[in-house]
């Protein structure tokens, strides 16, 4: 990859940081949950067992929808500690998800500051958590 | 988006959290203030929130000093699915919430998905 998540987020920071409007706070809410997706995206596919798709696939539900489910639903054992952070970022992720509908698609409804520094703050946990331990080095501790 | 009326108290707190100390025996149920939302949370939505209550009230919080909103997650009217977003304030281990939380909603029978489920926020 020639950017990672983190390039990513440190761009949502630089918008939101400049932000002085409602179509900096949308954009910086999009950017930052696309740094989330992408760090929660690499940390499962690392995963020794993906998760559970649903019963939609990711042409039906799509890429996004796909990837909060099987977080949702980990193919590993509960006695693994990815087990536990898997749904942490489910849940995490599928926020920053809500926040990023709204951001991008729901131009009737108000987007203010706080949305955006709660989305920013969601995201920079989901990619410090997904950094911080890394699927594989879990896989090669518990082995 | 629909806000529940609660109070928002800002907190700052070092959470131990973890599911094996999410599953230590109950020293007392308090589920929190009852939501004062114009929908009245389904069964299985208070099962969730009592689930959150009960973490935070193991970790010194209270599910009535946070702010809670029930939101719809889709873009589709006909869309159902719901997420409670409990805020808890700036300086709690929010990661450490969300994934604490997780226990003591399976110990419940509860299944967190993307259809129903709370998240911990700051």
């Amino acid at each position: 990859m020639s950017v990672d998540a983190g390039a990513v987020l440190r761009c949502a920071a630089v918008i939101a940081e400049a932000a002085h409007g409602e179509a900096n706070f949308r954009s910086a809410i999009s950017r930052c949950y696309f740094a989330a997706f992408h760090a929660a995206y690499a940390w499962h596919a690392a995963l020794p067992t993906p998760g559970y798709r649903g019963p939609r696939g990711p042409r039906e539900a799509g890429r996004h929808e796909t990837l909060v489910h099987q977080l949702y639903h980990p193919g590993l054992p509960a006695a693994h500690p990815s087990y536990w952070r898997s749904i942490a970022l489910a849940r995490m992720l599928n926020r920053g998800r809500q926040l990023r509908l709204l951001a991008d698609y729901r131009t009737d409804v108000d987007i203010d500051r706080t949305q955006m520094a709660e989305a920013l703050v969601n995201s920079l946990v989901i990619v410090r958590q997904c950094a911080s331990q890394p699927s594989q080095e879990v896989q090669c501790v518990t082995l | 988006m629909m806000e529940i009326a609660l109070d928002y108290a800002r907190t700052a707190h070092a959470l131990h959290t973890t599911p094996q100390h999410a599953l230590l025996p109950e020293g007392g149920r308090a589920p929190g203030a009852a939501p004062e939302d114009a929908r009245c949370p389904t069964d299985a939505e208070a099962a969730h929130l009592n689930a959150a209550a009960e973490l935070l009230q193991r970790h010194g919080l209270s599910l009535s000093a946070c702010s809670v909103s029930r939101v719809r997650q889709g873009l589709d009217v006909d869309d159902d699915a719901v997420s409670y977003v409990i805020r808890v304030g700036a300086g709690v281990d929010i990661y450490a919430l969300n994934e604490a939380v997780t226990a003591l909603q399976l110990v419940r029978g509860l299944s967190p998905s993307a259809h129903l489920d709370v998240v911990f926020q700051s």
